[in-house]
């Protein structure tokens, strides 16, 4: 970014800051808002399913991996760790801590995704097997999806990072990326905490 | 302000609200009240009326007089007076319309709870829809089932209602009662009727295709004539086991016409010329009729979309009741030619 | 991030970019790589479809449904989107490869065409938006020709119920999601950075992105009439199950639902970053426009409460391809649950579709009476109180629902309560036109008609509110003379005072006042006689959607249908009034309804920060000393700016808070790029002729440096 993005002109011409917030962290955050309502809904249809219809949580035959996927949710917070660190590195201009924990996050994150694909096939019911079957389908699916865009975008950041594009003085990529990687985890755990645990 | 706007401005709400209440009474808004929810529901009517007649009239006067009075002249370049509020006036606006608003909150939670009590001893009645046809069961009696709902007159009654497939909702307009009648769900809904008299039943929710002809009737009848009726014997028809009656059932009347049947649809083909149709297709008419019903798509009637009737009933109809259907529409076809 | 750092000393003009010669224009963001682009990611969609289903062992493997929902419904779309550009900066910028200066296109519009490309203006997306949600209104308003021709007599005319069902629902999402929401947003766009004082939206990118989304969203809505089964018949709220068991068509409304929905968050996150971030100088909370708060209000609510109907589109999908059991009772599903989700939208989406039509009405009546709008403050907070009593009432679209019974009295207080913020609104209009110099043009009579016939609609709204009407009105007539009201006799009526009052400033043509006036008059009778008598018939017992009907009603349907054809041809009125001679000639003769033509839609927003405040000043606080010193300080700057040309430093995540108001206003080279001279001081408060324009700054401004080019420029061109 650094390298380049002065010399052209990008935009309309500069604004006046009549915040203190960054505008595109304000965005982040926002889009985070709507996110948030859209996971509530998607928790409103959980809520009607399981307290309203009383729906047996699992119903019967079925059983929820609570501990393999407890050690997923353990390698998901790490993730936002791993985050939080390259973050820190690049604002003190080490590069190499940057690049390393973006890589060890994109890892942790696709490690994630697979085992939750594979507790897919193993798992023994299908959305199409009750409210039960599709609550659970649909929420994980839902953070999934999240996932996987999340994933998407530190692939991004991480090759920028590798093309040095990141500075102490200009580091908004990994930030931005950051945030939505930690509400994706702090999303996770919610619905660790709904779907398997409670 | 001057004295004279003032009266004049007066005189012009006086004026609108004069047209308001015209309005409100020339016209027969609410039909005739035959329950006695009616009564109390059409009473919020005309007292929410009189409220908004008295707040449109505060506003269509002052637009009216303003637009008139205030406005600018051709070559008058000079602005209003910087007038950026005033608080009393700015609470007076807010107070009474909350007032306003909280005298019709009490008046129709009130009418509310009055009219979600059921009387003693309810007459029960389990309401059935489905697309697009009502049916009637009275577990007091047997379990008597009727397409058209006949009430007493002056007995609070219950319904308790359910759907086989999507939403629909029941509606009397003389009861001014309503409710829709969800899958899964059982419902309530008390009515006591006033009048006797016969009214129409309307779906008023949207359930389909057929939704517009989803109708019933409600009889109200003295309380002789429903005991009458109510012991009396089943017909064959009505106990699920004739054709004409699995015709009723099903919705296929909102369709289709059929003589026997007393059914007009008009979205389908006529079945009182099935027999011609069935010529038309090359195929004998008993085998026609069962694949129509089973397989409405295999011939598609010209003139007709395909796709229209629906392609379930092969699966929502017992084997039993198929035959029943087939050899009604067949008898009453073969009627219809001699 | 990609902050839009530039300085205005080193911006080089540039038109859009011309495409390469040869093969590589296959290449070239536009139509042409769009041609290619959207087989390809259709293919690409089918191959995704056949291979999951082959993996999973589904059979068949080419399943209809689900081909049309994933490759022509969301990869087609997509590969629209890229063919056209609208993720080519974003693309290269991902993946760290040097961007291209005008990659996302330049801003402005240098020819018709520009308005064909993804264009980052705002004031050319807003162009784009209002032409496009222009051409919905009136597909929409054929197909209400069409339910209306079925409807003038009992029995069927022309349509099966079918047919019929698809006819008003496609009419109202339409309406709905392709013309009210999306036509607001395109005012929005073009005025509230001028408002503001900002150069642009925050994200000019994500602005043309969501503008792209929107054609998507409509054709595919009117598309569906194309399909086996025909168009999505369950009405605009598309309840379950119902919906879940409907022919095709029924995905198309859940998709177009999505897109237009996406395009709506998009956007309202971008007025509130804006808003937040790009006010200028002085500009605070307390002093913006109430067209900014109610767009501030809208874009709250649309953040919040649209994820919701984009959960009820996708349980409904869901149910229909995945057999899942949201909403089937059979699997335990809940079907009450899509009512609720959808109005926890649809019920703050009617306040979307009015609030800024609210701000649109305090614009133009203070305008045209010359007047201070009454009651600033509480105008400001009774958006915010609607906003958030607009979260506690979705349950009254429910009342007969067969929900927990004890939710009605609660959602009655609270909806019932809505009528104090709307009415504190309606009587501070009315007092605002209380002894005003009232100029009675075009836009001042939609105004004016907005607030009668809206408070005729809220009224109704009213009678809804109370459960015990609605138990016998419900899903009769009178919703629909209800709906009508609210929408077409406030936000339609708002838009149109919206179009007439900026058309000069947005095309820097006028309009013809005459014709203007034709048509508010030939549609404020045609409106009335077609919906004010749907009260009188759904009290009486006639059901909203049937195609057919008890024929006591026929008199009254038949004179409805004659009125709405009447309501229909105004609308050709409309399409004719607005080319007309060029502006300089007919402002200047008509002085006392002189819209300023001032910004052409071509060329970039003025920066003119000091002026914008100026004027908003006397708008709200002129004559406190805060405001005073604010623009004094905000005309230093100004002057500070112009000699040092200090650049500001890039990407920081805090950035102190500017010191220059300048780099805002003013600059040498800017105003004259835009297409045509610079807005003047009073960028907005449109209504005063020249004279009184300059006595005001007199009133106000005298004692303070005279403006620089910027505004000079602006005021001479005039
Ligand atoms: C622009 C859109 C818009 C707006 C602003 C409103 C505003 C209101 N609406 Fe409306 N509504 C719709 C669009 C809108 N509505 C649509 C599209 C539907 C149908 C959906 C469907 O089923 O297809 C609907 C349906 C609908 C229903 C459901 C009916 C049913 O299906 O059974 C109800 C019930 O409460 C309702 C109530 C209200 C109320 C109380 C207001 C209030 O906000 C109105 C407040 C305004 C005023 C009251 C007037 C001004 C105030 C004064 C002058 C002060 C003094 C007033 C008093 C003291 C009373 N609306
Ligand atoms: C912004 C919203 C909006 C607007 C502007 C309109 C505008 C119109 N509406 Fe619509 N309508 C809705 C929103 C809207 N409607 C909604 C939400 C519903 C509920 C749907 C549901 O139940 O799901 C509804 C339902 C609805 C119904 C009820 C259908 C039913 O329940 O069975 C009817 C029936 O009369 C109707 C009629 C009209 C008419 C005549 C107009 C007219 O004002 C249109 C005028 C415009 C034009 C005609 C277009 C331009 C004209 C020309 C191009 C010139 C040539 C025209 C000719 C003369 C042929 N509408
Ligand atoms: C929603 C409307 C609808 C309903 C309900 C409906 N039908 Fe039909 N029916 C049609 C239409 C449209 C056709 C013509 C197109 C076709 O053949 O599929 C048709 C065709 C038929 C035919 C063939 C007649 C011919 O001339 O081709 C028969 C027999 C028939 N229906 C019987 C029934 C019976 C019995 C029922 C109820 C169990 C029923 N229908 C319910 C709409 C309906
Ligand atoms: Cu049943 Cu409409
Ligand atoms: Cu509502």
């Amino acid at each position: 970014m650094a390298v380049h993005a002065e010399a052209a002109h990008h935009g309309p011409p500069v604004a006046h800051q009549s915040s203190r917030v960054n505008a595109s962290v304000l965005g982040m955050f926002l889009f985070i808002a709507s996110e948030v309502m859209l996971f509530g809904s998607f928790f409103t249809a959980y809520f009607f399913v399981r307290v309203v219809n009383h729906v047996q949580w699992p119903t019967p035959p079925f059983h929820l991996p609570i501990f393999v996927a407890g050690i997923n949710t353990a390698i998901l917070v790490t993730s936002s760790f791993t985050m939080h660190w390259s973050l820190q590195s690049i604002k003190r201009g080490n590069r190499a801590g940057l690049q390393a924990g973006l890589l060890l996050t994109f890892l942790m994150g696709l490690v994630f995704l697979l085992t939750q694909a594979r507790e897919y096939s193993r798992v023994g019911f299908a959305p199409h097997d009750g409210a039960f079957g599709t609550i659970f389908y649909c929420l994980t699916g839902l953070h999934g999806a999240h996932v996987f865009v999340g994933l998407s975008i530190l692939l991004f950041m991480t090759i920028r990072a590798f093309r040095g594009h990141f500075s102490p003085e200009n580091h908004h990529g990994v930030e931005i990326g950051g945030i939505y990687w930690h509400f994706v985890d702090v999303m996770w755990i919610v619905v660790y905490t709904t779907v398997y645990i409670i | 302000m001057r004295r004279g706007s003032l009266v004049q401005l007066i005189l012009v709400a006086i004026a609108a609200a004069a047209a308001g209440t015209a309005i409100a009474l020339l016209p027969n808004w609410l039909p005739q009240p035959a329950s006695r929810e009616a009564g109390r529901i059409h009473f919020v009517f005309w007292f929410l009326t009189g409220i908004c007649i008295f707040i449109f009239s505060i506003v269509a006067s002052v637009t009216a007089y303003a637009v008139v009075k205030f406005r600018r002249k051709p070559d008058d370049d000079s602005d209003g007076p910087p007038i950026h509020g005033h608080t009393g006036l700015e609470i007076t606006w807010t107070a009474i319309p909350a007032i306003l608003v909280t005298a019709i909150t009490i008046v129709s939670a009130i009418v509310l709870a009055k009219d979600d009590a059921a009387g003693a001893n309810p007459l029960r009645v389990n309401v059935v829809a489905q697309q697009f046809a009502w049916s009637f069961y009275y577990p007091a009696y047997g379990n008597k089932r009727s397409g058209i709902l006949r009430l007493p007159v002056h007995r609070s009654v219950l319904l308790r209602m359910t759907s086989k497939d999507v939403v629909h909702s029941f509606w009397v307009p003389e009861f001014s009662q309503k409710q829709d009648v969800v899958p899964g769900l059982h419902p309530t809904l008390h009515i006591t009727p006033t009048r006797v008299g016969t009214y129409p039943v309307i779906c008023t929710e949207l359930c389909g295709l057929g939704h517009a002809l989803m109708r019933s009737q409600t009889i109200v009848m003295t309380e002789t004539a429903f005991d009458k009726w109510a012991h009396g014997a089943q017909t064959a028809a009505a106990v699920g086991g004739g054709g004409s009656s699995i015709f009723n059932q099903q919705g296929c009347t909102a369709c289709h016409r059929l003589a026997a049947a007393g059914a007009t649809g008009t979205i389908g083909p006529d079945l009182d010329k099935l027999a011609v149709e069935a010529q038309r297709a090359g195929k004998p008419l008993a085998s026609f009729v069962r694949e129509s019903i089973v397989a409405p798509n295999a011939y598609v009637e010209k003139g007709y979309p395909k796709g229209i009737m629906p392609q379930d009933f092969g699966t929502k109809l017992s084997k039993t009741q198929l035959d029943a259907l087939v050899r009604f529409l067949v008898s009453s076809a073969k009627k219809g030619t001699k | 991030m990609t902050a839009t750092v530039a300085s205005h000393e080193t911006h080089v003009e540039h038109g859009p970019r011309r495409p390469p010669a040869g093969w590589r224009r296959l290449l070239f963001p536009g139509f042409l790589r769009t041609a290619w682009m959207v087989p390809l990611f259709f293919g690409i969609g089918c191959g995704i479809v056949v291979l999951c289903r082959w993996w999973g062992g589904w059979h068949p493997i080419w399943f209809g449904e689900i081909i049309v929902l994933v490759a022509a419904l969301i990869a087609a779309p997509v590969g629209f989107l890229a063919g056209i550009g609208a993720f080519d900066y974003w693309a290269r910028y991902a993946i760290g490869a040097p961007t291209v200066p005008e990659d996302h296109s330049g801003h402005g519009a240098y020819s018709w065409r520009d308005y064909f490309r993804v264009n980052t203006d705002h004031k050319v997306i807003g162009m784009q938006y209002l032409a496009t949600t222009i051409f919905f209104f009136l597909a929409a308003g054929m197909l209400a020709m069409l339910v209306r021709a079925e409807l003038a007599k009992p029995g069927m005319q022309f349509f099966n119920n079918q047919t019929y069902n698809g006819l008003f629902s496609v009419h109202a999402s339409l309406m709905i999601f392709l013309f009210v929401i999306p036509a607001f947003a395109g005012l929005a766009n073009f005025v509230v950075p001028l408002m503001l004082g900002a150069p642009d939206m925050a994200f000019p990118r994500l602005n043309a992105l969501s503008y792209w989304l929107l054609p998507i969203a409509g054709t595919m809505m009117l598309c569906s009439f194309l399909v086996p089964g025909g168009a999505f018949a369950a009405g605009w709220t598309g309840y379950a199950p119902l919906s879940v068991h409907q022919p095709m068509g029924t995905i198309f409304f859940n998709m177009g639902v999505q897109w237009a929905g996406a395009s709506s968050i998009m956007t309202a996150l971008n007025f509130l970053v804006t808003i937040i971030t790009m006010r200028a100088p002085g500009m605070t909370f307390w002093r913006m426009p109430l067209l900014v708060w109610a767009n501030f209000t809208t874009s709250l609510l649309v953040v919040i409460a649209t994820p919701f109907i984009a959960g009820s589109q996708f349980f409904v999908m869901f149910d229909r391809v995945m057999h899942t059991s949201f909403f089937e009772t059979a699997g335990g599903g809940y079907p009450l649950g899509y009512q609720h989700i959808f109005w926890f939208y649809s019920h703050p989406a009617v306040y979307i579709m009015m609030l800024p039509g609210f701000g649109i009405a305090s614009e133009v009546i203070s305008v045209m009476s010359r007047k201070p709008i009454f009651g600033y403050r509480l105008m400001a907070l009774s958006l915010l109180a609607i906003l958030v009593l607009g979260f506690s009432v979705w349950a009254h679209h429910m009342f007969v629902s067969g929900m927990a019974p004890w939710l009605r009295v609660p959602m009655m207080v609270t909806t019932l309560l809505i009528a104090v913020p709307t009415g504190i609104k309606v009587f501070s209009w009315l007092a605002t036109l209380w002894e005003g110099k009232i100029a009675f043009n075009t836009p001042m009579l939609w105004a004016v008609g907005f607030v009668s016939m809206f408070v005729i609609g809220g009224l109704s709204g009213i009678y809804l509110g109370a459960v015990p009407i609605d138990i016998h009105v419900s899903d009769t007539y009178f919703i629909v003379a209800h709906i009508h009201y609210v929408l077409f006799g406030g936000s339609l009526f708002t838009i149109f005072a919206g179009i007439y009052y900026w058309f000069p400033k947005m095309t820097g043509r006028m309009y013809n006042e005459r014709l203007g006036k034709l048509h508010f008059w030939l549609t404020f009778i045609g409106f009335n006689a077609t919906f004010f008598p749907m009260h009188l018939i759904g009290v009486q017992g006639m059901p909203r959607r049937v195609s057919d009907y008890d024929p006591v009603f026929a008199n009254w349907n038949l004179f409805i249908s004659v009125a709405s054809f009447f309501l229909g041809a105004s609308t050709i009125v409309f399409l004719r009034s607005r080319r007309r001679r060029r502006s300089s000639t007919s402002t200047r003769s008509r002085r006392s309804s002189a819209i300023p033509t001032s910004t052409a839609s071509r060329g970039r927003s003025t920066r003119c920060s000091a002026a914008v405040l100026a004027n908003r000043c006397r708008w709200t606080d002129a004559r406190s000393r805060r405001c005073q010193r604010d623009r004094h300080r905000a005309e230093a700057d100004r002057g500070d700016r112009a000699a040092q040309g200090r650049r500001r430093p890039a990407g920081h995540r805090y950035l102190p808070r500017q010191p220059a108001a300048a780099r805002l206003c003013g600059v040498p080279g800017h105003a004259s790029r835009s297409g045509g001279p610079a807005p003047g001081p009073d960028g907005f408060d449109t209504a005063r002729g020249r004279n009184s324009r300059r006595r005001l700054r007199g009133r106000i401004g005298s004692r303070h440096r005279r403006p620089r080019r910027g505004r000079t420029a602006g005021a001479a061109g005039r």
